[in-house]
């Protein structure tokens, strides 16, 4: 039987999926290292860890802009910043480490399964139980890594952020909740509801003669 | 489904295999056997008006409708 080549489109996204799985592989690996480290106390109390701070600060600064070739006098009044330890405590490291392994984890295995989708469409093979099985199983990673993320957020928010002490910058009090992760969390997974209404009538035109 | 497929008792009929019938009405073993079967969801008109002109039937001689098999 004669087999129709994948649009180049298709190909081209398989192609840099299976480059970003290579490259989140070898961050997976770099982590699970960098935990082994941390927790046989290789690094002691000397590393210097910057951490991204999971709340924007408030702070004002007056300065200009130049556009059009005019001088706009601003304020900037909010930053998304980070956190540099001069000395990283290994309690504070650890934790930090088991969070970046975390992530590492559900991205390597997002890509992973989202490549081997993107595969069986390079082959020809969308409307599939696998395939089905494939969108929901991203899906509900996607509502897992989302989960995590909030429940991280609180925790640094309340362990870190709230600890925080400086004369001229304060904390806002906007926790970001990325819905944006759960909308497309569901919008995959209503994708593999109408997968199945396709596998549905790929069966029935396989089995019309 | 209550519709049964005749087709084999129209080719024993006419004394034709179903390789031969594949052959010439140019549809593939597997989709014939699956009709004759009846595992067939659908029959296009095309198929049917070429099987019909091969075996020199009607389309009713290999349909059939059997209140009693429906499942």
């Amino acid at each position: 039987m004669e087999t129709k080549k994948a649009p180049l489109s298709i190909r081209v996204i398989y192609w840099l999926t299976s480059i970003v799985f290579g490259l989140l592989a070898t961050v997976l690996l770099g982590a699970i290292v960098f935990n082994i480290l941390l927790y046989t106390d290789f690094f002691g109390n000397d590393m210097q860890l910057h951490i991204l701070l999971p709340v924007k600060v408030d702070f004002l600064e007056i300065g200009n802009l130049r556009l059009n070739n005019q001088n706009i006098k601003i304020e900037l009044v909010e930053a998304t910043t980070r956190i540099h330890f001069f000395n990283t405590p290994g309690f504070i490291a650890k934790k930090f480490g088991i969070a970046m392994l975390c992530v590492s984890l559900f991205t390597c295995y997002l890509t992973w399964t989202f490549r081997m989708f993107i595969k069986n469409v390079k082959d020809g093979e969308i409307f599939t139980l696998i395939n089905i099985a494939l969108l929901k199983r991203i899906s509900y990673t996607l509502i897992g890594f989302w989960l995590f993320t909030v429940i991280y957020i609180r925790i640094a928010y309340y362990y870190i952020a709230n600890g925080l002490e400086f004369d001229n910058v304060f904390i806002t009090d906007d926790i970001p909740n990325y819905s944006g992760i759960l909308f497309f969390a569901l919008f995959i997974w209503v994708l593999a509801h109408i997968f199945g209404t396709g596998l549905k009538l790929q069966q029935e035109k396989d089995l019309t003669i | 489904m209550a519709i049964i497929v005749n087709l084999d008792i129209m080719l024993a009929r006419r004394k034709m295999s179903l390789t031969e019938l594949s052959e010439r009405v140019g549809i593939t073993m597997s989709n014939l056997s699956i009709l004759k079967k009846g595992k067939a969801k659908a029959i296009r008109f095309s198929t049917l008006d070429l099987i019909c002109e091969v075996l020199e039937c009607q389309p009713g001689d290999i349909l059939e409708f059997n209140l009693d098999d429906e499942t």
